[in-house]
């Protein structure tokens, strides 16, 4: 699932757009599950990119937080991460 | 001159009948209870719930503040677009003939220029003497708002400030299909 600080329609429509087939969740206003997990940029109000993998038990297995213009992580490394939970 | 005069004489009592049935047919296949028909408008993606249009207000090309709520109780074409959009600037004369038919029957055609060099935007619409309200995003703020990743992006909102359907790139928006359904819209109260 993806968490940003837009708004659900703007959610929607990013969803839409994209096609994509998992959910997307707003964060808005506040940003309290942001805050929680340490990525919240009060200043701009949105997050800073980050993956988590959240294993069965709700044990963070995995965290990546990107700084200011780093590349994203590639979907081989996210996949061999979940392939260490198995 | 009868309304026939285009029928050969000799045709227009076979004719008739077989005109009644088509007419028949046609009013068949409309859509129940006049809904529009979105369909007619080909990756018009329809809204399946009608969520409210988040409001916004941006100033005019002149600074004056507009606010998307301003035209409640209108059918808003609600439009981002930007000088650097090929498409965005193809489009602009079928906008303004529709506006121009559509204007005293309830549409409010509002166009959100979007990252877009001010003075790019301001001699665009001096150039093509555009009508219709104009409003200046250049960060793109209600841009990301309303999901304008590709330009131009339409919304089609009802009098209600509720979203009816939206568009990601170019349409034939003075087309006869287009005319149709912005007419079905701006029937529905």
């Amino acid at each position: 699932m993806g968490i940003s600080a837009n708004v659900t329609f703007s959610q929607r429509a990013f969803a839409d757009f994209l096609k994509l087939n998992f959910p997307l969740l707003s964060d808005a206003p506040d940003g309290k599950t942001m805050q929680a997990y340490g990525i919240y940029n009060a200043e701009r109000r949105l997050a800073q990119r980050s993956y988590f993998i959240v294993d069965k038990k709700g044990i963070i297995r995995y965290m990546k937080v990107l700084k200011q213009g780093e590349p994203l992580v590639s979907n081989d490394e996210l996949l061999a991460e979940l392939q260490k939970l198995k | 001159m009868s309304s026939a005069h285009w029928l050969h004489p000799m045709s227009r009592g076979r004719l008739l009948p077989a005109v009644f049935f088509s007419l028949c047919g046609i009013l068949l296949a409309a859509p129940a209870s006049g809904a529009p028909d979105y369909k007619l408008i080909p990756k018009l993606q329809e809204s399946k719930d009608h969520p409210q249009a988040p409001d916004f207000t941006l100033p005019d090309p002149s600074g004056k503040k507009l606010s998307l709520k301003d035209y409640r109780g209108k059918v808003v074409f609600l439009a981002f677009w930007a000088t650097w959009c090929e498409y965005c600037r193809e489009e602009v004369p079928a906008m303004q003939s529709l506006y121009r038919e559509f204007k005293d029957k309830g549409l409010e055609i509002v166009a959100v220029n979007i990252k877009d060099k001010r003075e790019d935007a301001l001699a665009f619409i001096k150039k093509n003497k555009i009508s219709y309200p104009v409003m200046m995003d250049p960060e793109g703020d209600i841009g990301s708002l309303y999901g304008a990743y590709a330009t131009p992006t339409v919304y089609l909102i009802d009098r209600n400030g509720m979203v009816l359907a939206r568009m990601w790139g170019p349409a034939g928006w003075y087309s006869p299909a287009a005319r149709k359904l912005i007419g079905e819209i701006v029937q529905q109260k």
